[in-house]
């Protein structure tokens, strides 16, 4: 069952810069979709207006069969987004924010606190959750915005470029949660430059290049017999 | 090209944002309405000394004028610069790239100075230029004390500029003891600017019991500003003389205090740029409550956390909040004699209302509330939360500093000055028109045109189009009906009343019109 349904999503830009061009594609339910295309490719476009932060000018985007553009408040409520850069309010400490957050998507005082609990532990947080923001490292900002995302259970998690100031420990723990959300139902869109992880970690991929969708579907099946890297290169000459 | 040179011509291009100007339409549209108001402020200022310099004239001292003009222009450029030189000089935004590059910090100081050097070039001119040229036209042509006034004009900025300066680094220095070093910041600048305007004042009214009108405008004016002193006539030491010492000065002081910021500025930038030791308690933290409760909280802390948010949008708060504890302790009576005026009963309950809605309306943090969330702003894109509860949280945030303020002016006036039940209905209600419409335009003003990409919140804060188009409205809407009361002459009340009911109607529609937008 499709949790996302992007059709014939079209962006043009103010400077009219066409960003996406009649894009087309669907993440169901369990899938891990990664979303891969060059700088300036589209990619942070598309899931901006996925996300509710970029109107469109031509297309639809559903969220588990409700429109972004008719009820977003509804769509919003079921997605979780982490940009490629963090941009977190600074004079609140990691707790602070994170309790912002689930206070946005009203999220019980019992299941917050438990839930802050197990993934501040997870990713190594626990201590520095209490200091203010603006003495984190870029890493730490991006552990604090996966839990803050975590805190609502979304039944979709959007990453911008995911592994960017990660260390290898974060890395490797944000792909146990991409799999334990997937396990529980949810589903993942995430773009990426790292196309070693999205080789090994999607189960489908979708190609952008100059706002056009090259390829979608299985991984195996989009890269064929050669690798994502040998794909990847043979679009970008196109 | 030199580097310092490099350096101030970016810092102008990142400030006034030249580039984006030219992009698109709208830019330009903001860049024309951004110089109109520029333009009209600068207008206002010329207008005033010129008015100020013909009573000079008047009273047959215009060789006073010279001095009274940079004393009054050195004392409005301490006051500006004494407000923006912390996030001009340490702890901005392009440090970090700044001390990677192979530049000299006296390179580095040097162009943040001339930056601010322009700025208040402007704020000199503004006042000398009118005030000068009243001057000449009422003074016997003579070339050389004419040209040496033009010739100083360049050099007024650079004392003032210093002891603003050295407030600023006594703030960075003591406020790094403090482990809310904004709150410090705040206090710390208004205590130091309330000081300042508290002792030029009892200065200038030290001379009052001199009967001679010369020795006493001299008093006076030497007390507000000492430097002054070398552009008073003094029949002992000749003109060039004078001027000359006054550039000297001038000019060796703004040297050495360059020399001594240059070589403390890694460590000052260290200790400004410290992040805060502050904790939280999780188990207090972690509490349920509504998105519109989060988001007020959230803005309230925002607000409170920008030393240069609070330090100019709550300026008008601060000073009503100021003058009722003063009316409430003192008597009307003692006001009435600080500020030379008999019957002050009379002119508070008439002009009570539009002196309580002219401060609130100085006080408008709304005009960049939304452009204060700058990169973050993906959070509440992003969020389940409407646009109307969004815009909600910022007019909540905006009316609680309002309310504080009332609260304060209403005991105030409603206790200490006599006023008739009609006098008393309209301080009650006018200003509450006066406030909802300066937070509702500044919003809607706001929505219209925000800014995200700011590297220096002083950018959004004091500069930004909502910010000078609300202050300028909001002006208008207050000295508007005092010049139809005295010029035509119009009843006050009524008039008030009608455009407090106007205002009420305009801050409806643009409060729906905002909320109507599915983007923020």
């Amino acid at each position: 069952m499709a949790i996302l349904e992007i059709k014939n999503l079209t962006k043009i830009y103010k400077n009219k810069k066409k960003a996406v061009d009649q894009l087309t594609l669907t993440v169901d339910k369990g899938d891990i979709f990664g979303f891969i295309g060059g700088n300036g490719s589209g990619k942070t476009t598309t899931i901006k207006a996925v996300v509710g932060i970029h109107n469109i000018n031509q297309g639809e985007i559903f969220i588990d069969g409700h429109s972004i553009i008719k009820e977003p408040l509804t769509c919003k409520s079921k997605i979780a987004y982490i940009p490629d850069h963090p941009n977190l309010y600074e004079h609140l400490t990691g707790y602070q924010y994170i309790n912002f957050i689930a206070d946005l998507y009203n999220v019980p005082t019992s299941k917050r606190k438990q839930r802050v609990q197990k993934y501040s532990d997870l990713f190594a947080m626990t201590p520095a959750l209490n200091h203010a923001i603006s003495s984190y490292s870029h890493g730490m900002k991006q552990r604090t915005a996966i839990i803050s995302a975590l805190v609502h259970q979304p039944k979709l998690f959007i990453l911008d470029e995911p592994f960017i100031g990660l260390d290898p420990k974060a890395s490797y723990l944000l792909k146990q949660v991409m799999q334990e959300c997937v396990a529980n139902g949810g589903a993942i869109f995430f773009s990426t430059h790292v196309l070693d992880v999205a080789e090994k970690l999607c189960n489908k991929i979708a190609l952008i290049h100059h706002g056009k969708l090259i390829a979608s579907g299985p991984t195996e099946t989009v890269k064929g017999n050669q690798s994502l890297e040998a794909f990847f290169m043979e679009v970008q000459n196109i | 090209m030199s580097k310092t040179y490099l350096l101030f011509r970016i810092q102008i291009i990142n400030y006034l944002a030249l580039n984006e100007m030219k992009q698109s339409g709208q830019k330009k549209k903001t860049a024309i309405t951004l110089a109109f108001g520029v333009v009209t402020l600068m207008f206002l200022l010329c207008t005033y000394n010129w008015f100020t310099a013909l009573a000079l004239v008047e009273l047959g001292k215009q060789a006073f004028i010279p001095a009274y003009m940079v004393s009054v222009s050195s004392f409005a450029i301490l006051f500006l610069t004494a407000l923006r030189s912390n996030g001009i000089l340490y702890g901005s935004h392009d440090l970090d790239l700044l001390l990677t590059a192979p530049i000299k910090h006296s390179e580095i100081i040097s162009s943040k100075f001339l930056f601010m050097y322009v700025l208040n070039f402007l704020v000199a001119f503004a006042f000398m230029t009118s005030g000068g040229v009243v001057w000449m036209l009422h003074t016997p042509f003579d070339i050389f004390p004419f040209a040496l006034y033009v010739i100083s004009l360049f050099f007024v900025p650079f004392i003032p500029m210093c002891i603003a300066s050295l407030l600023g680094l006594c703030m960075v220095y003591i406020g790094s003891f403090f482990k809310n070093r904004n709150i410090f910041a705040v206090l710390f600048s208004f205590i130091s600017l309330g000081l300042i305007v508290y002792v030029a004042n009892v200065n200038m009214h030290s001379g009052e019991g001199i009967t001679n009108i010369g020795v006493m405008l001299a008093n006076q004016i030497t007390k507000l500003y000492p430097p002054a002193v070398f552009f008073l006539d003094h029949s002992s030491i000749s003109a060039p003389i004078r001027l000359a010492s006054f550039i000297g000065i001038s000019t060796v002081v703004f040297y050495l205090f360059i020399k001594f910021v240059s070589a403390q500025f890694r460590s000052l930038n260290d200790i400004a740029s410290t992040s805060s030791k502050y904790r939280s308690n999780e188990k207090k933290v972690l509490k349920h409550r509504s998105p519109f409760v989060a988001l007020y909280r959230k803005e309230v802390s925002q607000f409170f956390h920008s030393y240069t948010a609070v330090l100019n949008a709550g300026l008008g708060v601060i000073s009503l909040s100021v003058f009722s504890i003063f009316l409430i302790f003192a008597s009307p009576e003692q006001l009435g004699k600080y500020i030379g005026m008999d019957n002050i009963h009379h002119f508070l309950s008439i002009y009570g209302p539009i002196i309580i809605s002219a401060m609130l309306s100085l006080s408008c943090p709304a005009a960049f509330a939304i452009s204060l969330e700058g990169r973050n702003i993906w959070i509440v894109q992003s969020s389940p939360v409407s646009i109307k509860k969004i815009l909600n949280s910022k007019l909540a945030m905006n009316l609680t500093l309002h309310a504080i303020a009332y609260c304060l002016a209403i005991l105030a006036f409603t206790t200490r000055v006599q006023m008739d039940t009609l006098q008393i209905i309209s301080t009650l209600l006018i200003p509450i028109a006066f406030s909802l419409f300066s937070i509702t335009l500044g919003l809607f003003l706001n929505k219209k045109y925000p800014n995200f990409t700011w590297e220096n919140e002083m950018i959004i804060v004091k500069q930004s189009l909502p910010v000078i188009i609300t202050s300028l409205i909001s002006m208008l809407t207050v000295v508007g009906p005092i010049m139809l009361h005295w010029i035509l002459p119009l009843p006050l009340q009524p008039l008030l009343w009608g455009i407090a009911v106007v205002m009420i109607v305009a801050s409806a529609i643009m409060y729906q019109k905002a909320c109507k937008a599915t983007y923020i």
